[in-house]
């Protein structure tokens, strides 16, 4: 095998053998589990709040689309021939 | 399990050295690691409904604690914040033709860090948590032949890296 490769495996072996340090987050970690569930549930209204608001949106769209067809283009009417009916 | 957080601090105490010592490899900072090491957790807490009970409890945590892992290392290269670069040159002052297990791991660790965080995540892997390549494919989801390709590349760039950094002259002496 090669012989950097053997050396860098030699200093792993030893590096496994490391004594780690020890600490206990498990009271940090459960504050911010609560607190991340409490933000979740704060949030439920607001996206039902959100779902019906893209909802109201999209009927709105939908009849506007059809109202749309309907318009007539302002411009177009300046040059429009007049057409005058003759009343008598 | 669900709500119930009482048995998730139970299983957490139960696994918690498991990773803190995965997360040691990622980082030596001790804050940084509590940090990380909590990550894990709150991830594993809200990801536990896709948790099939397949496999052990512990290669599903060591999944996401890889996942956790990679993702710090891939944010602090983009942020550019490096770690600085120990000096190999002080293993030779000490002469004793034997190094201690903490300094083993801070010389592999400061090698590994000037590669990319893929060659690094491999070789963390394969070095320090000698996992095979069907166990790095799994924690990474990886194909079996993408991770084999990725090894054979990463140790091929340590090599160069050790060779550039003399390694075989500084530590020749290691038996």
């Amino acid at each position: 095998m090669d012989k950097i490769i053997k050396i860098i495996e030699k200093l792993a072996k030893t590096a496994r053998n490391e004594v780690l340090p020890q600490f206990d987050v498990s009271d940090e970690i459960m504050s911010r589990i609560s607190l991340l569930q409490r933000e979740k549930v704060g949030l439920l209204p607001l996206e039902v709040f959100a779902g019906l608001t893209a909802l109201a949106a999209s009927i709105v769209t939908f009849f506007s689309i059809q109202a749309w067809q309907y318009i007539v283009n302002p411009l177009f009417q300046l040059f429009a021939p007049y057409q005058g009916v003759a009343l008598w | 399990m669900d709500g119930d957080n009482d048995a998730y601090r139970r299983l957490m105490q139960r696994y918690e050295p498991q990773i803190v010592r995965l997360m040691w490899r990622f980082t030596r900072d001790r804050t940084e690691a509590e940090q990380l090491v909590q990550d894990v957790f709150v991830e594993a807490f809200f990801s536990l409904k896709s948790y099939k009970g397949q496999g052990p409890f512990l290669h599903w945590l060591n999944k996401i604690a890889t996942r956790v892992g990679y993702r710090f290392w891939k944010q602090r290269d983009k942020a550019g914040l490096f770690v600085p670069i120990d000096d190999f040159d002080a293993v030779d002052e000490s002469k004793t033709n034997e190094i201690d297990s903490a300094h083993a791991a801070e010389v592999l660790h400061s090698l590994f860090n000037r590669l990319q965080a893929t060659d690094r995540l491999i070789l963390t892997l394969m070095y320090f948590e000698e996992c095979s390549i069907e166990d790095i494919a799994q924690r990474t989801g990886w194909t079996k032949a993408g991770t084999k390709m990725r090894a054979m590349r990463a140790r091929g760039k340590l090599k160069k890296l050790a060779e550039k950094e003399k390694f075989s002259e500084k530590f020749e002496w290691i038996k």
